[in-house]
Protein backbone atom coordinates (compact mmCIF):
# COMPACT_ATOMS: atom_id res chain seq x y z
CA UNK A 1 0.00 0.00 0.00
CA UNK A 2 1.26 3.44 -0.91
CA UNK A 3 1.90 5.86 1.93
CA UNK A 4 -0.25 8.49 0.16
CA UNK A 5 -3.27 6.19 0.49
CA UNK A 6 -2.99 6.45 4.24
CA UNK A 7 -2.73 10.23 4.24
CA UNK A 8 -6.54 10.55 4.57
CA UNK A 9 -6.46 8.48 7.75
CA UNK A 10 -3.43 10.29 9.12
CA UNK A 11 -5.16 13.60 8.41
CA UNK A 12 -8.46 12.55 9.99
CA UNK A 13 -6.77 10.98 13.00
CA UNK A 14 -4.63 14.07 13.49
CA UNK A 15 -1.41 12.16 13.10
CA UNK A 16 0.14 14.65 10.70
CA UNK A 17 2.64 17.42 11.33
CA UNK A 18 1.18 20.95 10.93
CA UNK A 19 3.16 21.35 7.70
CA UNK A 20 1.79 18.03 6.36
CA UNK A 21 -1.73 19.07 7.33
CA UNK A 22 -1.34 22.25 5.38
CA UNK A 23 -0.16 20.35 2.32
CA UNK A 24 -3.06 17.90 2.68
CA UNK A 25 -5.61 20.73 2.86
CA UNK A 26 -4.09 22.30 -0.21
CA UNK A 27 -4.29 18.97 -2.04
CA UNK A 28 -7.98 18.59 -1.09
CA UNK A 29 -8.72 22.05 -2.46
CA UNK A 30 -7.16 21.06 -5.75
CA UNK A 31 -8.46 17.45 -5.96
CA UNK A 32 -12.21 17.09 -5.49
CA UNK A 33 -12.11 13.30 -5.33
CA UNK A 34 -9.66 13.45 -2.45
CA UNK A 35 -11.95 15.88 -0.65
CA UNK A 36 -14.94 13.56 -1.14
CA UNK A 37 -12.97 10.56 0.13
CA UNK A 38 -11.81 12.42 3.25
CA UNK A 39 -15.31 13.69 4.03
CA UNK A 40 -16.82 10.25 3.50
CA UNK A 41 -14.33 8.75 5.90
CA UNK A 42 -14.98 11.49 8.41
CA UNK A 43 -18.70 10.65 8.39
CA UNK A 44 -17.99 6.95 8.92
CA UNK A 45 -15.59 7.79 11.73
CA UNK A 46 -18.24 9.92 13.40
CA UNK A 47 -20.52 6.89 13.43
CA UNK A 48 -17.92 5.05 15.48
CA UNK A 49 -18.49 7.55 18.30
CA UNK A 50 -21.71 5.65 18.95
CA UNK A 51 -19.76 2.57 19.93
CA UNK A 52 -20.99 1.59 23.37
CA UNK A 53 -18.88 1.75 26.50
CA UNK A 54 -19.61 -1.02 28.97
CA UNK A 55 -18.63 -1.27 32.62
CA UNK A 56 -17.49 -4.63 33.98
CA UNK A 57 -19.85 -6.28 36.52
CA UNK A 58 -19.32 -5.31 40.15
CA UNK A 59 -18.51 -8.86 41.27
CA UNK A 60 -15.68 -8.98 38.74
CA UNK A 61 -14.14 -5.69 39.85
CA UNK A 62 -14.58 -6.69 43.51
CA UNK A 63 -12.78 -9.98 42.91
CA UNK A 64 -9.92 -8.12 41.21
CA UNK A 65 -9.68 -5.60 44.05
CA UNK A 66 -9.56 -8.46 46.54
CA UNK A 67 -6.69 -10.04 44.61
CA UNK A 68 -4.91 -6.69 44.51
CA UNK A 69 -5.36 -6.29 48.30
CA UNK A 70 -4.08 -9.79 48.99
CA UNK A 71 -1.10 -9.29 46.74
CA UNK A 72 -0.31 -5.94 48.38
CA UNK A 73 -0.58 -7.53 51.85
CA UNK A 74 1.78 -10.34 50.80
CA UNK A 75 4.25 -7.83 49.45
CA UNK A 76 4.11 -5.76 52.64
CA UNK A 77 4.68 -8.91 54.66
CA UNK A 78 7.59 -9.95 52.49
CA UNK A 79 9.05 -6.46 52.70
CA UNK A 80 8.85 -6.47 56.49
CA UNK A 81 10.58 -9.79 56.78
CA UNK A 82 13.44 -8.58 54.62
CA UNK A 83 14.42 -5.42 56.43
CA UNK A 84 18.16 -4.70 56.16
CA UNK A 85 18.70 -5.59 59.84
CA UNK A 86 17.18 -9.00 59.24
CA UNK A 87 19.25 -9.42 56.13
CA UNK A 88 22.43 -8.94 58.16
CA UNK A 89 21.13 -11.30 60.85
CA UNK A 90 20.36 -13.95 58.25
CA UNK A 91 23.79 -13.46 56.64
CA UNK A 92 25.55 -13.74 60.02
CA UNK A 93 23.59 -16.86 60.97
CA UNK A 94 24.39 -18.43 57.63
CA UNK A 95 28.08 -17.62 57.97
CA UNK A 96 28.16 -19.08 61.48
CA UNK A 97 26.31 -22.19 60.42
CA UNK A 98 28.64 -22.76 57.49
CA UNK A 99 31.73 -22.23 59.63
CA UNK A 100 30.46 -24.47 62.43
CA UNK A 101 29.33 -27.10 59.95
CA UNK A 102 32.66 -27.01 58.15
CA UNK A 103 34.60 -27.31 61.39
CA UNK A 104 32.43 -30.14 62.63
CA UNK A 105 32.78 -31.94 59.34
CA UNK A 106 36.56 -31.48 59.37
CA UNK A 107 36.92 -32.63 62.98
CA UNK A 108 34.53 -35.52 62.40
CA UNK A 109 36.42 -36.68 59.34
CA UNK A 110 39.85 -36.41 60.91
CA UNK A 111 38.54 -38.04 64.15
CA UNK A 112 37.10 -40.94 62.27
CA UNK A 113 40.30 -41.17 60.27
CA UNK A 114 42.42 -41.39 63.39
CA UNK A 115 39.86 -43.71 64.93
CA UNK A 116 40.00 -45.82 61.84
CA UNK A 117 43.72 -45.74 61.97
CA UNK A 118 43.63 -46.69 65.66
CA UNK A 119 41.24 -49.54 64.89
CA UNK A 120 43.41 -50.79 62.10
CA UNK A 121 46.45 -50.48 64.30
CA UNK A 122 44.66 -52.20 67.15
CA UNK A 123 43.48 -55.03 64.93
CA UNK A 124 46.91 -55.33 63.46
CA UNK A 125 48.33 -55.34 66.94
CA UNK A 126 45.80 -57.94 68.09
CA UNK A 127 46.53 -60.05 65.06
CA UNK A 128 50.23 -59.74 65.54
CA UNK A 129 49.76 -60.46 69.27
CA UNK A 130 47.81 -63.64 68.49
CA UNK A 131 50.30 -64.68 65.87
CA UNK A 132 53.14 -63.78 68.08
CA UNK A 133 51.59 -65.74 70.97
CA UNK A 134 51.33 -68.70 68.64
CA UNK A 135 54.80 -68.24 67.45
CA UNK A 136 56.25 -66.98 70.70
CA UNK A 137 57.17 -70.39 71.98
CA UNK A 138 58.92 -71.36 68.81
CA UNK A 139 60.49 -67.96 68.71
CA UNK A 140 61.62 -68.22 72.29
CA UNK A 141 63.01 -71.57 71.46
CA UNK A 142 64.66 -70.22 68.37
CA UNK A 143 65.83 -67.24 70.36
CA UNK A 144 67.46 -69.43 72.95
CA UNK A 145 69.11 -71.46 70.26
CA UNK A 146 70.00 -68.38 68.37
CA UNK A 147 71.57 -66.99 71.49
CA UNK A 148 73.72 -70.06 71.55
CA UNK A 149 74.57 -69.48 67.91
CA UNK A 150 75.34 -65.88 68.58
CA UNK A 151 77.48 -66.90 71.47
CA UNK A 152 79.27 -69.32 69.23
CA UNK A 153 79.21 -67.11 66.15
CA UNK A 154 79.77 -63.91 68.02
CA UNK A 155 76.50 -62.40 66.56
CA UNK A 156 73.20 -62.18 68.43
CA UNK A 157 70.51 -64.21 66.65
CA UNK A 158 67.30 -62.20 66.42
CA UNK A 159 64.60 -63.92 64.35
CA UNK A 160 61.95 -61.58 62.82
CA UNK A 161 58.61 -62.01 61.16
CA UNK A 162 58.09 -60.61 57.67
CA UNK A 163 54.82 -59.23 56.34
CA UNK A 164 53.73 -62.73 55.31
CA UNK A 165 54.15 -63.87 58.92
CA UNK A 166 57.14 -66.02 58.12
CA UNK A 167 59.88 -66.35 60.71
CA UNK A 168 63.15 -65.20 59.24
CA UNK A 169 66.67 -65.96 60.36
CA UNK A 170 68.16 -64.55 57.19
CA UNK A 171 70.32 -61.97 58.82
CA UNK A 172 72.16 -64.65 60.66
CA UNK A 173 71.99 -67.23 57.92
CA UNK A 174 75.35 -67.98 56.51
CA UNK A 175 75.84 -70.70 54.00
CA UNK A 176 77.82 -73.62 55.36
CA UNK A 177 77.11 -72.73 59.03
CA UNK A 178 76.42 -76.17 60.44
CA UNK A 179 75.44 -74.94 63.84
CA UNK A 180 72.81 -72.72 62.40
CA UNK A 181 71.49 -75.52 60.21
CA UNK A 182 71.22 -77.79 63.24
CA UNK A 183 69.42 -75.07 65.17
CA UNK A 184 66.93 -74.59 62.38
CA UNK A 185 66.34 -78.30 62.05
CA UNK A 186 65.82 -78.88 65.73
CA UNK A 187 63.51 -75.88 66.04
CA UNK A 188 61.26 -76.90 63.18
CA UNK A 189 61.11 -80.44 64.49
CA UNK A 190 59.55 -79.17 67.65
CA UNK A 191 56.82 -77.23 65.85
CA UNK A 192 53.45 -78.91 65.56
CA UNK A 193 49.92 -78.11 64.39
CA UNK A 194 47.70 -75.90 66.50
CA UNK A 195 44.67 -78.01 67.42
CA UNK A 196 42.14 -75.21 67.86
CA UNK A 197 43.28 -72.31 65.71
CA UNK A 198 41.05 -69.48 66.94
CA UNK A 199 41.89 -65.84 66.50
CA UNK A 200 39.52 -63.30 68.13
CA UNK A 201 36.76 -65.92 68.44
CA UNK A 202 36.93 -66.82 64.70
CA UNK A 203 38.21 -70.04 63.22
CA UNK A 204 41.23 -69.57 60.96
CA UNK A 205 41.49 -71.49 57.73
CA UNK A 206 45.24 -71.93 57.64
CA UNK A 207 47.90 -74.28 59.03
CA UNK A 208 49.38 -72.91 62.21
CA UNK A 209 52.38 -74.29 63.92
CA UNK A 210 53.41 -73.78 67.53
CA UNK A 211 56.10 -74.84 69.88
CA UNK A 212 53.96 -74.32 72.93
CA UNK A 213 51.51 -76.86 74.36
CA UNK A 214 47.92 -76.39 73.22
CA UNK B 1 -20.67 1.05 40.40
CA UNK B 2 -17.95 3.34 39.21
CA UNK B 3 -19.38 6.11 41.40
CA UNK B 4 -19.53 3.82 44.42
CA UNK B 5 -15.88 3.00 43.95
CA UNK B 6 -14.83 6.54 43.38
CA UNK B 7 -16.49 7.66 46.63
CA UNK B 8 -13.92 5.65 48.54
CA UNK B 9 -11.02 7.16 46.69
CA UNK B 10 -9.81 10.45 48.01
CA UNK B 11 -9.35 13.42 45.69
CA UNK B 12 -5.60 13.15 46.25
CA UNK B 13 -5.51 9.98 44.19
CA UNK B 14 -7.72 11.44 41.48
CA UNK B 15 -5.19 14.20 40.89
CA UNK B 16 -2.27 11.81 40.49
CA UNK B 17 -1.25 10.50 37.11
CA UNK B 18 -1.06 6.80 36.27
CA UNK B 19 2.70 6.66 36.79
CA UNK B 20 2.45 7.89 40.40
CA UNK B 21 -0.48 5.60 41.17
CA UNK B 22 1.45 2.62 39.84
CA UNK B 23 4.47 3.62 41.94
CA UNK B 24 2.30 3.93 45.08
CA UNK B 25 0.87 0.47 44.55
CA UNK B 26 4.18 -1.15 43.70
CA UNK B 27 6.18 0.42 46.49
CA UNK B 28 3.67 0.70 49.31
CA UNK B 29 1.00 -1.77 48.29
CA UNK B 30 -1.43 1.16 48.22
CA UNK B 31 -4.79 -0.40 47.39
CA UNK B 32 -6.49 2.95 46.85
CA UNK B 33 -3.97 3.78 44.16
CA UNK B 34 -4.79 0.54 42.38
CA UNK B 35 -8.50 1.17 42.82
CA UNK B 36 -8.13 4.57 41.17
CA UNK B 37 -6.22 3.01 38.27
CA UNK B 38 -9.00 0.45 37.82
CA UNK B 39 -11.63 3.14 38.03
CA UNK B 40 -9.95 5.16 35.33
CA UNK B 41 -9.43 2.43 32.76
CA UNK B 42 -11.81 -0.45 33.46
CA UNK B 43 -14.57 0.74 31.11
CA UNK B 44 -12.27 1.14 28.12
CA UNK B 45 -10.56 -2.19 28.70
CA UNK B 46 -13.80 -4.06 29.35
CA UNK B 47 -15.54 -2.44 26.36
CA UNK B 48 -12.68 -3.40 24.08
CA UNK B 49 -12.73 -7.01 25.27
CA UNK B 50 -16.52 -7.15 25.14
CA UNK B 51 -16.66 -5.69 21.63
CA UNK B 52 -14.09 -8.21 20.43
CA UNK B 53 -15.57 -11.38 21.96
CA UNK B 54 -19.22 -10.37 22.10
CA UNK B 55 -20.08 -12.31 25.23
CA UNK B 56 -20.43 -10.94 28.75
CA UNK B 57 -19.31 -14.09 30.47
CA UNK B 58 -16.22 -14.50 28.30
CA UNK B 59 -15.43 -10.80 28.59
CA UNK B 60 -15.65 -11.15 32.41
CA UNK B 61 -13.18 -14.03 32.33
CA UNK B 62 -10.72 -12.27 30.03
CA UNK B 63 -11.01 -9.04 32.01
CA UNK B 64 -10.34 -10.88 35.26
CA UNK B 65 -7.45 -12.82 33.68
CA UNK B 66 -5.99 -9.56 32.41
CA UNK B 67 -6.03 -7.90 35.82
CA UNK B 68 -4.76 -11.00 37.60
CA UNK B 69 -1.73 -10.83 35.30
CA UNK B 70 -1.44 -7.10 35.87
CA UNK B 71 -1.38 -7.59 39.65
CA UNK B 72 1.10 -10.45 39.66
CA UNK B 73 3.39 -9.20 36.90
CA UNK B 74 3.46 -5.52 37.74
CA UNK B 75 6.44 -6.05 40.05
CA UNK B 76 8.57 -7.88 37.50
CA UNK B 77 7.45 -7.21 33.95
CA UNK B 78 6.16 -3.64 33.91
CA UNK B 79 8.79 -1.06 33.05
CA UNK B 80 7.91 2.31 34.57
CA UNK B 81 9.32 4.10 31.54
CA UNK B 82 6.37 3.00 29.44
CA UNK B 83 2.70 3.92 29.78
CA UNK B 84 0.95 1.66 32.27
CA UNK B 85 -2.28 1.60 30.28
CA UNK B 86 -0.43 0.59 27.09
CA UNK B 87 1.12 -2.30 29.03
CA UNK B 88 -2.27 -3.35 30.45
CA UNK B 89 -3.84 -2.97 27.05
CA UNK B 90 -1.22 -5.28 25.55
CA UNK B 91 -2.12 -7.94 28.14
CA UNK B 92 -5.85 -7.48 27.48
CA UNK B 93 -5.32 -7.55 23.72
CA UNK B 94 -3.15 -10.69 23.86
CA UNK B 95 -5.67 -12.45 26.11
CA UNK B 96 -8.49 -11.51 23.73
CA UNK B 97 -6.58 -12.62 20.64
CA UNK B 98 -5.63 -15.88 22.38
CA UNK B 99 -9.29 -16.53 23.05
CA UNK B 100 -10.32 -15.68 19.49
CA UNK B 101 -7.60 -17.89 18.05
CA UNK B 102 -8.77 -20.73 20.24
CA UNK B 103 -12.28 -20.22 19.00
CA UNK B 104 -11.02 -19.94 15.39
CA UNK B 105 -13.99 -17.94 14.40
CA UNK B 106 -15.13 -14.36 14.31
CA UNK B 107 -17.80 -13.35 16.73
CA UNK B 108 -20.74 -11.40 15.54
CA UNK B 109 -21.15 -9.08 18.50
CA UNK B 110 -24.37 -7.53 17.31
CA UNK B 111 -26.28 -10.77 17.18
CA UNK B 112 -24.67 -12.19 20.26
CA UNK B 113 -26.96 -13.31 22.98
CA UNK B 114 -25.75 -14.48 26.38
CA UNK B 115 -27.47 -17.82 26.90
CA UNK B 116 -26.33 -17.97 30.52
CA UNK B 117 -27.61 -14.60 31.59
CA UNK B 118 -30.36 -14.20 28.98
CA UNK B 119 -29.04 -10.77 28.12
CA UNK B 120 -28.01 -9.04 24.97
CA UNK B 121 -24.95 -6.79 24.56
CA UNK B 122 -27.19 -3.72 24.81
CA UNK B 123 -28.83 -4.82 28.06
CA UNK B 124 -25.47 -4.14 29.67
CA UNK B 125 -25.29 -0.54 28.52
CA UNK B 126 -25.83 2.19 31.14
CA UNK B 127 -29.36 3.57 31.47
CA UNK B 128 -29.96 6.94 29.95
CA UNK B 129 -33.13 8.10 31.67
CA UNK B 130 -33.09 11.57 30.19
CA UNK B 131 -33.82 10.56 26.63
CA UNK B 132 -37.23 9.48 25.51
CA UNK B 133 -38.18 5.90 24.74
CA UNK B 134 -38.35 6.66 21.01
CA UNK B 135 -34.92 8.29 21.00
CA UNK B 136 -33.57 5.40 23.02
CA UNK B 137 -34.99 2.92 20.53
CA UNK B 138 -33.46 4.77 17.59
CA UNK B 139 -30.17 5.04 19.38
CA UNK B 140 -30.18 1.37 20.22
CA UNK B 141 -31.00 0.51 16.62
CA UNK B 142 -28.12 2.63 15.39
CA UNK B 143 -25.76 1.05 17.89
CA UNK B 144 -27.03 -2.37 16.99
CA UNK B 145 -26.49 -1.68 13.30
CA UNK B 146 -23.00 -0.30 13.97
CA UNK B 147 -21.99 -3.28 16.09
CA UNK B 148 -23.37 -5.65 13.51
CA UNK B 149 -21.26 -4.05 10.79
CA UNK B 150 -18.17 -3.95 12.99
CA UNK B 151 -18.72 -7.62 13.72
CA UNK B 152 -18.60 -8.23 9.97
CA UNK B 153 -15.16 -6.66 9.60
CA UNK B 154 -12.10 -8.90 9.39
CA UNK B 155 -10.51 -9.36 12.82
CA UNK B 156 -7.38 -7.32 12.00
CA UNK B 157 -9.44 -4.34 10.90
CA UNK B 158 -11.78 -4.65 13.87
CA UNK B 159 -8.81 -4.67 16.26
CA UNK B 160 -7.45 -1.43 14.86
CA UNK B 161 -10.85 0.27 14.99
CA UNK B 162 -11.44 -0.80 18.60
CA UNK B 163 -7.95 0.03 19.81
CA UNK B 164 -8.19 3.45 18.25
CA UNK B 165 -11.70 4.09 19.49
CA UNK B 166 -11.42 2.85 23.07
CA UNK B 167 -7.82 3.76 23.79
CA UNK B 168 -7.25 6.62 21.39
CA UNK B 169 -3.98 4.84 20.72
CA UNK B 170 -1.56 6.44 18.29
CA UNK B 171 -1.04 4.28 15.21
CA UNK B 172 2.57 3.73 16.21
CA UNK B 173 1.36 2.00 19.39
CA UNK B 174 -1.33 0.06 17.53
CA UNK B 175 1.35 -1.10 15.08
CA UNK B 176 3.60 -2.20 17.99
CA UNK B 177 0.76 -3.98 19.74
CA UNK B 178 -0.38 -5.86 16.68
CA UNK B 179 3.16 -6.54 15.41
CA UNK B 180 2.72 -4.80 12.06
CA UNK B 181 4.21 -1.72 10.43
CA UNK B 182 2.59 1.67 10.98
CA UNK B 183 1.54 1.76 7.31
CA UNK B 184 -0.19 -1.60 7.66
CA UNK B 185 -2.03 -0.36 10.76
CA UNK B 186 -3.10 2.82 8.91
CA UNK B 187 -4.11 0.74 5.89
CA UNK B 188 -6.24 -1.56 8.05
CA UNK B 189 -8.04 1.46 9.51
CA UNK B 190 -8.61 2.85 6.03
CA UNK B 191 -10.02 -0.44 4.74
CA UNK B 192 -12.15 -0.79 7.88
CA UNK B 193 -13.72 2.62 7.21
CA UNK B 194 -14.22 1.83 3.51
CA UNK B 195 -15.85 -1.52 4.38
CA UNK B 196 -18.05 0.08 7.04
CA UNK B 197 -19.17 2.75 4.58
CA UNK B 198 -20.11 0.05 2.09
CA UNK B 199 -22.04 -1.87 4.75
CA UNK B 200 -23.92 1.26 5.84
CA UNK B 201 -24.71 2.11 2.21
CA UNK B 202 -25.99 -1.42 1.63
CA UNK B 203 -28.14 -1.23 4.75
CA UNK B 204 -29.55 2.14 3.68
CA UNK B 205 -30.37 0.77 0.25
CA UNK B 206 -32.20 -2.20 1.77
CA UNK B 207 -34.18 0.08 4.07
CA UNK B 208 -35.18 2.23 1.11
CA UNK B 209 -36.23 -0.84 -0.85
CA UNK B 210 -38.29 -2.11 2.10
CA UNK B 211 -39.93 1.31 2.45
CA UNK B 212 -40.72 1.43 -1.28
CA UNK B 213 -42.22 -2.07 -1.18
CA UNK B 214 -44.46 -1.11 1.78
CA UNK B 215 -45.44 2.14 0.09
Amino acid sequence: MRNEDNDCIRYLMKEMDPSEELLMERAMMEDEDLLIEVESMRQTLQKLDRLPKVDPPKEVTDAIMEKASNHAAERRKAKKSFKPVYKYAVAATLALTITAGGTWLFVGTSGSDSQERTTVAASAQTQSQVQSSNASASLNFANSNAEEVSKSGGNKVEPWIDRNNIIRFEDQFVKGNNEFDALLKSSTKKLRLVNQPIIQGQHVKSIQLTGASN
Amino acid sequence: MKLEQSNHISTKYKQLDDKDLVRFYRQNGDEQAFSELMNRHQTKIYSYIYSMVGSGEIADDIFQETFTKVITKMDDTYNEQGKWIAWVMRIAHNATIDYLRKQKRFVDVSSNYDKESNTDFYDRLPDEDLISAQEQLEKDEAKSSLMKHIGELPEEQRQVVMLRHYYEMPFKEIADLTDVSINTALGRMRYALINLRKLFDKEKEQEENNYAQRG
